[in-house]
């Protein structure tokens, strides 16, 4: 037991000393590629062969869409340029239902602030109310007669500027 | 003694097993419960079902918006590791927009749609769920520059605060650029490579952003793999990093023109001379409390290109928050929920009541 420890330890100190080793080659390499693909040389070199890649596939391109687009045609089928054209179309048609969806919001917050205290349409109601309750031929019920025909005035000219 | 002879056996079968499900299979990931609120084409609005009650919920709305070419789900990882969790169980009316991934028909998708046809509608479909007129947005990578575009152009849609994670926006300094270097007209042919692919192809994407630190990417990645085997936390971290790297979506042609004619080439944000439909972008006209998180060891976004934006922007209330850490580490790394998280929750929380 008293020899196995040592050499346990001896083990791992030598598996540390190996990944330290290992860690600082990496490093080394990696100074060195990160410098490398920064350069223009490996950017002319990149940019070759990416030249070359596109040079070869660009001529089966064409035809081979041709091809498709004519198997397609023949047997009555839709084509990929009318899956574009469709996938266009549902697009639009989202944007025209998000319009609505924002006129219907507006809508919605309108009536929400015509319904709240202090609006045009709560001023309106409140005299009419109070000239009601009031007794007749009393100040609040003139007040109130006075002040509805003025909400009702507001309400107009709102919607002449609309 | 024959017991202790076969283990490192086992033990080794038992790693190779771990080694292979993390690498074949997907984890489970983005699950903090979310509801779907809003579609247009292939873009989502969620909206994250909040936990804290709504007395003690911070009052803005929080918009946050990724990259094109990756999925978003990076901000909702995995539980107990996720920004978007973090958000929520702090009060946060949390919502994600995730772009989608665009077809051969969504080719012609623009910066000029994105900023003004999908985001001002997702935003007012937010104030209209949350019933506050402000809003605040945090933009990341490519989402940052969409958001810097849309609060430039639309200030007054009620944008309050926006947070700029690892924002390219300046494209001067080409000596730290080393996309910029690679998408250089000289060497890169974009009308060619539009025409055979009409949307910018998501393995090419990857393969450039993964050859900027090529022994990390695509060594030092697995190694770090290998060496936590034996710490259940550390390999699912990695498991569910390597599910979202490994998730890469195509960006549309026409976006992806822009990024490379317009920012890169010709760098016309910074100049002010970049146009969206008919609309000069002034970045003075961008008045929101600014926060921009800068990743200092950053290689896909150098701090340099995030840096410069503050001076630009009309805003009074400005940061700057530099952070250890790379492009995605500093989010989606271990020690996000120490440093990066916490800072943003700390600005925005005391600016969302």
């Amino acid at each position: 037991m008293s020899d196995a420890e040592p050499k346990a330890t001896n083990q791992q100190n030598l598996a540390e000393k190996m990944h330290e080793l290992r860690d600082a080659y990496l490093e080394t390499w990696s100074k060195y590629l990160v410098e490398e693909v920064n350069s223009e040389s490996y950017a002319q070199a990149s940019g070759a062969a990416l030249n070359s890649y596109l040079k070869a596939a660009a001529p089966f391109k064409d035809p081979a869409e041709q091809v498709i687009l004519r198997t397609l045609q023949q047997f009555h089928m839709p084509t990929s340029a009318d899956f574009a054209g469709l996938a266009g179309r549902f697009t639009n048609i989202e944007m025209q239902l998000d319009n609505l969806d924002a006129k219907l919001d507006r809508m919605e917050k309108t009536l929400a602030g015509m319904k709240a205290p202090g609006s045009a349409e709560a001023i309106a109601q409140q005299p009419k109310a109070a000239a009601k309750t009031a007794p007749k031929g009393t100040p609040a019920r003139r007040a109130g007669r006075v002040a509805a025909k003025t909400a009702k005035g507001v309400r107009g000219n709102a919607r002449k500027r609309k | 003694m024959a017991q202790a002879e076969t283990d490192p056996l086992t033990a080794l079968q038992e790693r190779l097993e771990t080694v292979t499900r993390v690498m074949t299979t997907k984890a489970p990931i983005a699950q903090t419960p979310k509801e779907l609120v809003w579609t247009l084409n292939k873009a989502k609005l969620y909206r994250y079902i909040p936990v804290v009650p709504q007395q003690d919920r911070h009052r803005v709305p929080l918009l946050l918006v990724f990259a094109l070419m990756n999925r978003p789900y990076i901000l909702d990882l995995r539980p107990g590791h996720s920004f978007v969790e973090y958000l929520v169980e702090r009060g946060f009316d949390v919502y994600l927009l995730d772009w989608g991934c665009p077809g051969p028909e969504d080719s012609h998708l623009k910066f000029d749609d994105y900023t003004l046809e999908y985001m001002p509608r997702a935003v007012r479909k937010i104030k209209a769920l949350s019933g506050v007129e402000e809003v605040s947005v945090l933009g990341w990578c490519i989402g940052a520059i969409l958001t810097t575009i849309y609060a430039a152009l639309r200030p007054d849609d009620g944008l309050r605060n926006l947070i700029l994670l690892t924002a390219p926006l300046d494209f001067s300094d080409k000596e730290h650029l080393t996309f910029g270097r690679w998408v250089d007209e000289k060497y890169f042919d974009l009308d060619k490579v539009l025409q055979l692919f009409g949307n910018m192809p998501a393995e090419m994407i990857d393969y450039g952003a993964k050859a900027l630190k090529p022994v990390e990417n695509y060594i030092a990645n697995y190694l770090k793999l290998w060496d936590n085997l034996e710490n259940p936390k550390a390999v699912e971290n990695w498991h569910a990093m390597n599910t979202w790297v490994r998730d890469n979506i195509p960006m549309a042609g026409g976006a992806f023109r822009q990024l490379i004619v317009d920012l890169y080439r010709n760098d016309r944000l910074m100049k002010g001379e970049l146009v969206i439909r008919g609309e000069q972008v002034d970045l003075s006209r961008l008045r929101a409390n600014l926060l921009t998180v800068i990743a200092e060891g950053d290689h896909i976004t150098p701090p340099c290109q995030s840096e410069t934006v503050l001076a630009r922007v009309g805003s009074r209330d400005k940061e700057v928050y530099r952070v250890q850490g790379g492009h995605i580490g500093i989010m989606a790394g271990s020690g996000a929920e120490k440093r990066t998280w916490p800072h943003i929750e700390g600005w925005l929380s005391s600016r969302s009541d």
